[in-house]
């Protein structure tokens, strides 16, 4: 027996419900507000937690140190010497100079010829060479390694980096160490890949095998310098696909450089001018800092050699060095003090670094934001995505009952499957589309010659081929929407206006669907993509699903509208959207994705692909 | 009819070639890597383990020596023989097998309007509209699911176990009970979880209008059909050990999908538990879940006793959330059954959120794995969260499926009461 009571509190139950419904609108505006609105809080100091060392083992800049003047003189001999051997005769003079000084130090010595092609344009030996200093009464199951790549990132040759890692060769082999240590020349990103998995995977040479590498630096010091002055160190620390070394490593060094009093900032760390800066101070500077950071995690690239570390859990930072510009300055002294002093507190690990925080935004050498509080925002791009569907199932359900309603039987048939397959259809070719965009052959670089920009072969076949599978996905998609009205009104005349909002709702949520799903997704193996992504498409997606998807079946009026969108989303314009951004050729920024994807692992480019252009495709064949 | 024939016959071939066309355009490491995938590949159905078993036992070794194998000892004698012929034929047979289950699919979609009719008398013959295509479209829809073809080409061996299955269904419903009986003693030879079917195939063999489980608990056919389960199990178990020669593969198998000693990840709820809990409060919980597998094979039979093809659906629901070792394949055979019940449809009330579910489990659980196993940025939480989220996508199914028949039921009874809201008090 239902109560009154029950009765009335249903009642109310249902009132709720339905103001509920009437402010869901409201509710995802809201929630696209705080979603932004947390983005632009997060420099604020109220988020951030003071940076700490959480191993107590690690006890930086607890020992007495041995890199002195006599190893600065030695570098800054040695520096002069490679520089110029690396000038002269492709540098295997420099080679076997690096090869001499592992010797004279009684290191082992493993060399490894990289591939030719890889270090294109660049001169410089195209070998990794490595030297093993064994600790004497080690058990040889771990290793630190310390790397100078013979050119730095900048395309300038890295002799002081080289001629610092040997003069730190000479101090540091003469301390006790609990672990190996391994002093690694590189020839470039390639020649680390190659070494990496030449060294994990046993395979080819180097042929040697100490121990798992527990801790990385990468000393990128470029040349030429007007004097071997600098103004600051700087710590870089974003890896492959927007990875990040544990937050104890990258203490360690800030912490170590303050207590010897070496100016020390991030790579993200904005310059003392910039515009943020003047016009909002400290906050200002810290926002720079934040968005400087999310946008080189969302590209993927790291940012130098260190990155490659990452995929074999090798936490590695690189650290080079700003030009002196006046106000703050740092010796080589204190660069190899500070280098040889982190050596010794990674020395003390027991085990892995232990700090629990790897998904951190870095505000500054001492302020980090945890995952925690900078998760939400992209939550609440998420939900509100969701929201939006959530509303287009609903709505696919009053325009069906709008569209034409007489009687029951008539709703059942237009809820027929035809509209729906041919949804799937089109979405289905949408998919295909990506893929094939992902297959096409990149352009490949014709050698530049002397200073003039690399010419790119192969560019005008990719827009053109590109251009043709957009144009044959828009007319498969219009071929569906086609056989779907004419299969509907050849059954029942007049139900071609509920077929046709069907197929676009239908359509719409697949595509809402796959967005959302590749956005959580890449979020979680790399926040700053998925959020990025997140913040361009939310409003766009929003603006569209505002609009009641339209029920004309010959479409004619949105035939403009749609070419222009898909000219805009496709591939090309959107390398020349990137190359606008970058300042690098079109050409290039394809190249660059495609190379770092089968290079180093880089997943941006297969999201583009087959996640992102696909989803923006079939939400512009659905308007 | 004939249309029919031809176009499930195109699907049957469409499948065929798409499995044999990824098996040859795939490369061997891409294979590897997706035989090594945890959510399609569980220690009892990895194809890897019943290789070593079959290559000890062509040596000579006991195949259960040293816990890697855990497979059946009649696969590992089909696959010796197969292996004695080419090992090349191994990804033929994973395909073959898997439109075999597209067959049997499809015939039970054809007998199933028979069945309702059967079933549900004269007084609705009306409200019974056969729905055209229906068939096909299941067979399509089992045949062309990501998760099956991802499966077929891990080359996981529990599409033999889904084969008997389906098998025995459809024998059931065309009435050969000793067949029947006998499909399903394979399949409970094969994975053990299927003798939870037992009492709807029952059902199923000795539909009449009347059928239901008192009656069939009284019948005469029915004890002796039971009894001929148990001959066919029986004979199955004597002929492995006439294989092998020792009961040894008694606790490598049953033992091991009982006591749940490999806790190897994969997308069950066991592993995450057993590997955190105190080894004294093991066995009470080892209980606990696997009556939870098999314990409601009972009460949903009884419940859907006039709907035995319905029990069967929950039933593979139920055993792909809740058995001791479930990959995305067991999900599979679940999902099957869905196509067929067209009739539930317009009463499910969650099947959008279903479907987001679904689709977001299987996205995060490979990047889950990949950021606990590969980046080591996360953990095993991660993994374990997203294999919770993919169960409460099965059990919402499985509820939201069975409301809808509750829902249907009381509307066929009360028509008048057709577009009243229900509300929990």
């Amino acid at each position: 027996m239902i109560a009154l009571k029950d009765v009335t509190r249903l009642r109310r139950r249902n009132r709720l419900l339905a103001v509920l419904r009437q402010y869901l609108p409201l509710v995802r505006f809201l929630l696209l507000a705080v979603g932004i609105g947390w983005l632009v809080l997060l420099p604020s100091f109220d988020y951030a937690r003071e940076t700490y060392i959480s191993e107590n083992a690690l006890m930086p800049a607890q020992a007495y140190l041995r890199f002195n003047q006599e190893h600065v003189d030695y570098a800054r001999q040695l520096t002069g010497e490679i520089e110029t051997l690396l000038r002269n005769d492709d540098g295997a003079g420099a080679e076997a100079r690096v090869q001499e000084a592992f010797r004279q130090l009684s290191f082992s010595v493993g060399v490894q010829p990289v591939g030719a092609s890889a270090v294109a344009g660049v001169s410089s030996p195209s070998v990794n060479v490595c030297g093993v200093c064994h600790a004497p009464r080690a058990d040889h199951t771990e290793a630190l390694l310390l790397a100078a790549p013979w050119t730095s990132v900048t395309g300038r040759s890295n002799a002081r980096g080289v001629a610092m890692l040997l003069a730190l060769a000479l101090a540091l082999q003469t301390t006790v160490w609990a672990k190996d240590l391994i002093f690694l020349v590189p020839a470039g990103a390639q020649g680390q890949i190659d070494w990496l998995a030449a060294y994990h995977n046993a395979t080819g040479v180097p042929n040697i095998w100490t121990g798992a590498i527990q801790a990385a630096v990468v000393l990128d010091l470029p040349l030429p310098t007007e004097s071997d002055r600098y103004d600051s160190l700087v710590v870089e620390f974003v890896g492959v696909n927007g990875q990040l070394p544990n937050l104890d490593l990258i203490n360690t060094i800030t912490t170590v450089a303050g207590r010897e009093h070496a100016p020390v900032v991030l790579e993200n760390d904005s310059d003392q001018n910039s515009r943020a800066r003047q016009l909002l101070g400290s906050y200002g500077a810290r926002f720079d800092a934040i968005y400087d950071m999310i946008i080189k995690q969302a590209s993927g690239r790291p940012s130098n050699l260190h990155g490659y570390y990452h995929p074999y859990k090798i936490d590695a930072v690189t650290v080079s060095a700003r030009p002196h510009v006046g106000e703050r300055s740092l010796d080589m002294r204190q660069l190899g003090v500070v280098i040889e002093s982190s050596f010794r507190s990674f020395n003390n690990l027991l085990e892995h670094f232990h700090q629990s925080f790897f998904f951190y935004l870095l505000q500054s050498t001492n302020r980090f934001i945890s995952i925690a509080n900078y998760l939400p925002p992209l939550f609440c791009f998420a939900e509100d995505l969701l929201k939006q569907l959530r509303q287009q199932g609903s709505s696919s359900k009053t325009a069906k009952d709008a569209g034409n309603a007489s009687d029951q039987s008539e709703i059942h048939a237009a809820k027929s499957s035809t509209a729906v397959w041919a949804a799937w259809a089109a979405f289905a070719g949408c998919l295909f589309s990506g893929l094939v965009t992902f297959m096409l052959p990149t352009p490949s670089v014709i050698r530049a010659t002397g200073d003039t920009l690399p010419i790119y072969d192969g560019m005008f076949t990719y827009t053109v081929t590109s251009l043709l599978v957009l144009t044959l996905a828009g007319m498969a998609s219009k071929a569906a929407f086609r056989y779907a009205v004419k299969t509907e009104r050849s059954r029942s005349p007049k139900d071609g206006r509920a077929v046709a909002i069907q197929f676009r709702v239908m359509l719409r949520l697949l595509a809402a669907v796959l967005l959302i799903v590749s956005i959580s997704t890449a979020s979680m193996a790399n926040f700053s993509l998925g959020l990025l992504v997140a913040l361009v498409t939310t409003p766009f997606v929003m603006v569209l699903m505002q609009q009641v998807p339209r029920g004309n079946v010959a479409g004619g009026h949105n035939l403009v509208l749609q070419a222009a969108m898909l000219t805009l989303s496709s591939p090309p314009s959107m390398l020349l959207l990137g190359s606008l951004l970058t300042g690098m050729q079109p050409a290039a920024v394809l190249v660059q994705l495609a190379n770092d994807y089968h290079a180093a692992g880089v997943w941006v480019y297969p999201f583009l692909c087959l996640c992102y252009y696909p989803s923006m495709l079939a939400l512009v064949l659905s308007i | 009819m004939r249309r029919e024939r031809q176009i499930a016959g195109a699907i049957f071939a469409g499948a065929l070639l798409v499995r044999l066309g990824l098996f040859a355009v795939l490369s061997d490491e891409t294979l590897a890597a997706i035989t090594k995938r945890v959510e399609l590949s569980t220690p009892l159905t990895d194809y890897r383990r019943l290789k070593e078993g079959v290559f000890l036992y062509q040596h000579g070794i006991p195949p259960y020596d040293g816990g890697v194998n855990h497979q059946a000892p009649l696969l590992l004698a089909i696959f010796a023989l197969v292996n004695s012929i080419s090992s090349a034929l191994d990804p033929l047979i994973f395909a073959l097998v898997d439109v075999a289950c597209g067959y049997w699919l499809w015939k039970i979609a054809h007998l199933k309007p028979k069945l309702d009719k059967v079933l549900s008398g004269k007084q609705q013959q009306n409200s019974l509209r056969v729905a055209v295509g229906v068939p096909a479209l299941a067979a399509a829809l089992y045949l062309f699911n990501p998760y099956l073809v991802l499966s077929c080409l891990a080359r996981s061996t529990l599409s033999f176990s889904h084969l008997f299955v389906l098998s025995s269904v459809a024998l059931a419903m065309q009435g050969h009970a000793i067949a029947s009986m006998g499909a399903l003693a394979g399949a409970t030879y094969l994975s053990f979880y299927p003798v939870t079917l037992l009492p709807a195939v029952l059902l199923l063999v000795h539909t009449t209008r009347s059928s239901t489980v008192s009656t069939l608990l009284r019948s005469r056919r029915a004890q002796w059909h039971t009894g001929v389960f148990f001959v066919w199990l029986a004979l199955l178990l004597i002929a492995s050990r006439a294989f092998l020669g020792s009961w040894d593969f008694v606790e490598a198998t049953y033992g091991v999908i009982l006591t749940v000693p490999d806790l190897t990840p994969n997308v069950g709820l066991f592993w995450y538990y057993f590997m955190e809990m105190f080894d004294h409060f093991r066995s009470l919980f080892l209980v606990v879940f696997q009556m939870n597998a098999l314990l409601y094979a009972l009460p949903v039979t009884y419940r859907f006793q006039r709907f035995p093809l319905f029990s069967v659906f929950v039933l593979c629901g139920i055993m792909s959330a809740f058995k001791s070792y479930p990959s995305w394949g067991d999900t599979v055979l679940h999902l099957a059954f869905l196509p067929l019940f067209t009739e539930l449809f317009q009463y499910l009330r969650y099947s959008y959120v279903i479907a987001l579910v679904y689709a977001f489990s299987s996205a995060l659980a490979v990047v889950f794995y990949h950021v606990w196993i590969n980046l080591g940025t996360g953990n095993a939480n991660f993994f374990f969260a997203i294999t919770l989220v993919h169960a409460l996508g099965q059990i919402m199914l499985i509820v939201d499926t069975t409301y809808a028949m509750l829902r249907r039921e009381f509307v066929l009874q009360h028509p008048q009461h057709r577009h009243c809201k229900v509300v929990q008090m």
